[in-house]
């Protein structure tokens, strides 16, 4: 009997060790002593399991859903990922047309083509803009409850990516004369994905701080996100100002050909990709924490009299 | 105002385990022991931790400071705003079926 005992919690404890470290350093001693002292049962082992399930589901989504964004920020967020989706498919059409050199060739010569390509200029400016607005609104409003909250770690990690973004944004107008060498496009090249690295790194950093703290990685996601979609802003103006600066908007079918080399377009391509997996990842807590909020939460159940 | 009945399948351990810290702080076994003793309910240890973290997520009970790595909870004002509202509207039900039931 007292092996059978010894048996039964030596597994509990087992199962104890496996729920997650966040959890555990919040509530772990607590739980051993209980088993210590109360012993194991056979029955306690199916809701000691059903407890772990349940508590790595609590920590992973914690308590952050919806309604912890203020209606604003919600507004902004929605406006936010369609304004990306328009700017995304105007982004995509406008590649496509200049890869296609006989197209900007027709925008010289052909009414409607000019037209359908100024058409899609207007358009993707116009989603830029919203994405603008909507954009600081989310940052304005993250900014706001960190600093009601005095999280300073949370504020300058939402501070890194616009200040890299603004370097990344630097680094392009002042090499965007030089780009037509070699050694100015590899400088480029550089900094963008030095900034890059270090933007990532930053996002993840904030993801490994928050399980340390056992903070819910959707509220460090919602952190992230605006410091990404500014980091988005800014890349995508440092990109018109580069064409701009360059005089190449003149010329859109030939003057293309900055972006098509061997370096430019998987560089534009990696960057969109970064704000992109950011915004999707964000977009998958928020659902994984609606599921668990809508009962999937499937911890312990209820025991009858002893 | 938080309200008991929004822990769904976690309101009965809660209202037990506010009951059990209405009349002081203690740790998960106390609380355990306690609820035995005055309820005759044995709480599995995952349902009372499960428990316990929602509770203090909606800052219904709070861990006490110690030098101990083990905390005691004690309830908050809004936990025993909550646990008397509840209470209250449990005995009303109770003092009614009961009623109805004498004259069967």
């Amino acid at each position: 009997m007292t092996s059978h005992r010894g048996r039964t919690l030596g597994i509990g404890l087992g199962i104890a060790r496996l729920y997650p470290a966040a959890w555990r350093a919040k509530y772990g001693a607590d739980m051993d002593d209980f088993l210590h002292h109360r012993g194991v049962r056979v029955v306690d082992l199916p809701n000691l399991a059903l407890g772990l399930v349940d508590a790595h589901i609590h920590v992973l989504t914690g308590k952050v859903r919806w309604p912890t964004m203020t209606p604003s920020g919600r507004r902004g967020l929605t406006l936010l990922l369609t304004a990306w989706a328009l700017l995304a498919m105007a982004g995509i059409a406008l590649v496509k047309a200049s890869e296609d050199g006989a197209v900007g060739h027709l925008a010289r010569s052909d009414g409607p083509t000019r037209l359908s390509l100024l058409g899609l200029s207007i358009a993707g400016l116009l989603s830029a803009a919203v994405m603008f607005i909507s954009g600081s609104r989310l940052v304005v409003d993250t900014v706001r409850r960190l600093t009601q909250q005095r999280d300073w770690v949370g504020i300058g990690l939402l501070v890194t990516p616009a200040v890299l973004g603004l370097v990344m944004a630097a680094v392009t107008v002042g090499l965007a004369h030089a780009l037509d060498n070699v050694a100015g496009r590899t400088a480029w090249v550089v900094a963008w994905v030095a900034c890059g690295f270090v933007a990532a790194a930053a996002s993840i950093w904030t993801l490994v701080a928050a399980a340390r703290r056992a903070e819910p990685p959707a509220a460090s996601v919602q952190r992230v996100v605006p410091g990404a979609v500014t980091l988005g802003f800014v890349a995508v103006l440092a990109l018109a100002a580069e064409l701009v600066w360059s005089e190449r908007l003149t010329t859109l079918g030939s003057g293309w050909n900055s972006l098509d080399g061997v370096l430019g377009v998987p560089l534009a391509w990696s960057s969109a990709l970064i704000v992109t997996a950011t915004l999707a990842s964000a977009v998958l807590a928020v659902v994984a924490a609606r599921l668990v909020d809508t009962g999937l939460s499937v911890a312990g159940g209820r025991t009858g009299p002893a | 105002m938080t309200d008991i009945d929004d822990l769904g399948r976690w309101a009965d351990p809660a209202i037990l385990i506010l009951s059990s810290l209405a009349t002081g702080a203690k740790h998960g076994y106390a609380i355990a022991k306690d609820i035995e003793d005055y309820a005759g309910v044995t709480l599995g240890p995952g349902t009372l931790y499960g428990a316990l973290s929602r509770l203090e997520a909606r800052e219904l009970i709070r861990s006490e400071a110690s030098d101990e790595r083990r905390h005691p909870y004690s309830i908050t004002d809004a936990g025993a705003e909550v646990a008397r509202r509840q209470l209250r509207a449990m005995k009303k039900v109770a003092t009614s079926g009961l009623a109805r039931l004498a004259a069967v």
